[in-house]
């Protein structure tokens, strides 16, 4: 059973079969959300979470991980390309959602990370105007049985 | 958040035709990125819908803080049909983009590509590409125990 060689790192909370899914609860001051205007900002600072390596090990074995401190910073906002009002009754979900643009800048630390994954190692992204979105919303949601009301 | 070498990942997505189902397609498969391979998941059999989940009446106590939240009743079997069930859809503007369900409140979602430096070793290895599939839910929801709570949930 072959890895994926090229994948370096699968950094999430992971999940529980069955579970929510790379879900995990955070302080509420990590985001600041203004659905109106399309802007948010979704922050953590050395947040413990674990690296599964590759995405095969991380979902589908629920395999080996390494512990991870994880920072990231990510902004919502540029011009508005769309806004949408949703009511999805096949999935139960419904709102209004408003459609930008994204940015993330990010670091990781792994000093644990074990010898098979080559050891040791840090990760640094270049900087947040380097990065770039194919998808970006913000919005209000409701779902279960806060929908359709 | 994934990495992995800039060049060596995104041009050998095998094509939405021929999915890749069980281990004989398993090389294939892993080239993809996270979000490619939940978007094609989703365009296959293996997505399922969340049939909404119809509770008799709501508790109108005051939100109480704590208590885990429940997935979404739907998801996708990435790895086919028959298999495990991820309580998850890709991001994208016409599905559900929460991963919480009985929820009601501010959520944020976005595929962010980059770049990053690696160092380990000693050694720094640049230009690393950057996947993230990153979002947030902020609001009222039910939780496990059935009551209302007030959280925030980060997804990366």
């Amino acid at each position: 059973m072959g890895l994926n060689s090229d994948e370096i790192t699968s950094i999430d909370p992971g999940n529980e079969p069955g579970g929510v899914f790379w879900t995990v609860p955070i302080p509420h001051d990590s985001v600041h959300v203004d659905v109106d205007d399309g802007t948010a900002i979704y922050q953590v600072h050395n947040f413990a979470t674990v690296d599964f390596h590759d995405f095969v090990n991380d979902a589908e074995f629920h395999g080996a991980n390494t512990p991870t401190t994880l920072s990231f910073r990510i902004e919502w906002g540029g011009p508005i390309t769309g806004r949408r009002n949703v009511e999805d009754t096949s999935n139960g979900f419904a709102g209004d959602f408003v459609f930008n643009s994204a940015t993330m800048v990010w670091s990781a630390s792994e000093p644990n990370r074990p010898a098979i994954w080559g050891g040791p190692a840090m990760y640094v992204s270049d900087p947040a105007n380097t990065s770039h979105s194919d998808f970006a919303m913000v919005g209000h949601e409701r779902n279960g049985v806060f929908f359709p009301h | 958040m994934s990495l992995a070498h800039v060049g060596q990942y995104m041009d050998r997505v095998p094509t939405p035709r021929h999915p890749d189902r069980g281990h004989a397609h398993f090389w294939r498969r892993a080239k993809m990125t996270r979000r490619q391979l939940m978007a094609r998941a989703a365009g296959s059999t293996a997505a399922v819908l969340g049939a909404p989940l119809w509770l008799p009446a709501l508790a109108h106590a005051a939100p109480r803080a704590g208590s885990a939240p429940k997935p979404i009743p739907g998801g996708l079997q990435f790895f086919g049909p028959g298999t495990e069930l991820y309580h998850v859809f890709p991001p994208g503007p016409n599905v559900e983009n929460s991963t919480i369900t009985d929820f009601k409140g501010a959520i944020a979602s976005a595929h962010i590509l980059g770049t990053a430096t690696q160092i380990q070793a000693g050694k720094h290895t640049s230009g690393l590409l950057v996947d993230g599939d990153v979002r947030f839910m902020q609001g009222l929801y039910i939780g496990v125990d059935g009551e209302r709570h007030h959280g925030t949930f980060g997804f990366f």
